[in-house]
């Protein structure tokens, strides 16, 4: 049975109700997923927690998934998640301002990653939160280009210009680390 | 992991959109990001987190079976009670339809059990009644025998006199 087939035969048992395929298909997707919203988050708790949120939708949403790519789906999913997290954090932000920043601050010092890690988490954070998610999207989602501009409804030459500067940004910001 | 996708033609892409020296250094680019981020790595999340996952999904799938039976069983006892409501409007359709009957049952007793006699008296009186009418629509009816009528017209005839004196 091909990979695809598999994932197919997953899909297909989720979409039932079927406890042992949720099971298969978190931990197919786990990692890759823990590692998108770690990426830009920056944050291992939240980044569990946006995981949970993920899993919990998916129950949810399965049935409605009738596309041909899963993953172009999954990860479709997951920016929405995060992008519901920005909104929440940027309602926070409004009213305990001061406060969130002290406690970004604190986790930000609580990273479990290298050194080269945590200055690449930094600077990730430094990019705009489009661009971040977008070069995470292809990374973690593993999407082409035109996966990309898919689930963002815009053209390719947009996300193609946003990826590339994005990515010299960060090869900018992070200096002899890059090579 | 890699920034690519297997069945991305990178080449093919680019050339619509940058010059080749250009499309070169975009994959390069690409290249040393993917180099960077495989040095950094996610530990992924933790074997605790994934089994809390698979514990809450599994929470929330038997909970989504419970309540398509809560939707069922509210349905359920609505056929019942609409069961229960419709059996009970035909009986008591039943019901009306026997006390009808008994009803003019006992109107047809009443009529037929000793009373006949008193109908036909009664009918009697009604054609009695009516023959005086008719009577004193043709002006056959004997007025002038009754004296307060008489005293009436004399009053009447008086005042008319009375009148005319001034």
């Amino acid at each position: 049975m091909s990979e695809t087939e598999k994932l197919n035969e997953i899909i297909s048992g989720c979409k039932q109700g079927n406890n042992e395929a949720f099971s298969k298909l978190i931990d197919l997707y786990s990692d890759r997923c823990y590692g998108y919203f770690y990426r830009l988050t920056g944050d291992a708790n939240i980044a569990n927690d946006l995981l949970s949120d993920l899993f919990l939708r998916l129950v949810e949403r399965i049935s409605s998934f009738k596309g041909s790519s899963f993953n172009n789906w999954i990860f479709t999913v997951a920016s929405n998640i995060f992008r519901d997290y920005l909104r929440q954090k940027y309602r926070r932000q409004k009213l305990i301002n001061g406060k969130i920043e002290e406690l970004q601050h604190k986790t930000t010092a609580r990273q479990p990653d290298n050194k080269l890690a945590d200055k690449l988490q930094e600077n990730i954070a430094r990019l705009d939160a489009d661009s971040a998610e977008l070069i995470m999207l292809r990374y973690y989602g593993q999407l082409s280009f035109k996966e990309l501009a898919e689930v963002r409804k815009v053209p390719v030459g947009t996300v193609l210009s946003k990826v590339h500067r994005s990515i010299k940004r960060l090869k900018e910001l992070m200096g002899n680390e890059n090579e | 992991m890699k920034m690519s996708n297997e069945n991305e033609n990178l080449d093919e892409l680019f050339s619509n959109f940058y010059a080749e020296q250009e499309a070169d250094e975009f994959k390069n680019d690409l290249n040393s990001f993917d180099k960077m981020l495989g040095r950094c790595s996610t530990s992924g999340p933790l074997a605790e987190t994934i089994d809390s996952i698979k514990d809450t999904v599994a929470f929330k799938l038997s909970s989504r079976r419970h309540n398509k039976y809560a939707v069922l069983r509210p349905a359920a006892v609505a056929a019942i009670v609409l069961l229960i409501a419709f059996a009970g409007l035909k009986m008591n359709s039943r019901q009306d339809s026997t006390t009808e009957i008994a009803k003019s049952d006992v109107t047809y007793t009443l009529f037929d059990e000793g009373e006949t006699s008193q109908l036909a008296s009664l009918t009697e009186q009604i054609e009695q009644i009516e023959d005086a009418l008719l009577s004193v629509r043709l002006d056959e009816y004997d007025t002038y025998t009754d004296d307060s009528y008489l005293e009436l017209e004399m009053e009447l005839s008086e005042i008319n006199g009375n009148f005319w004196k001034g």
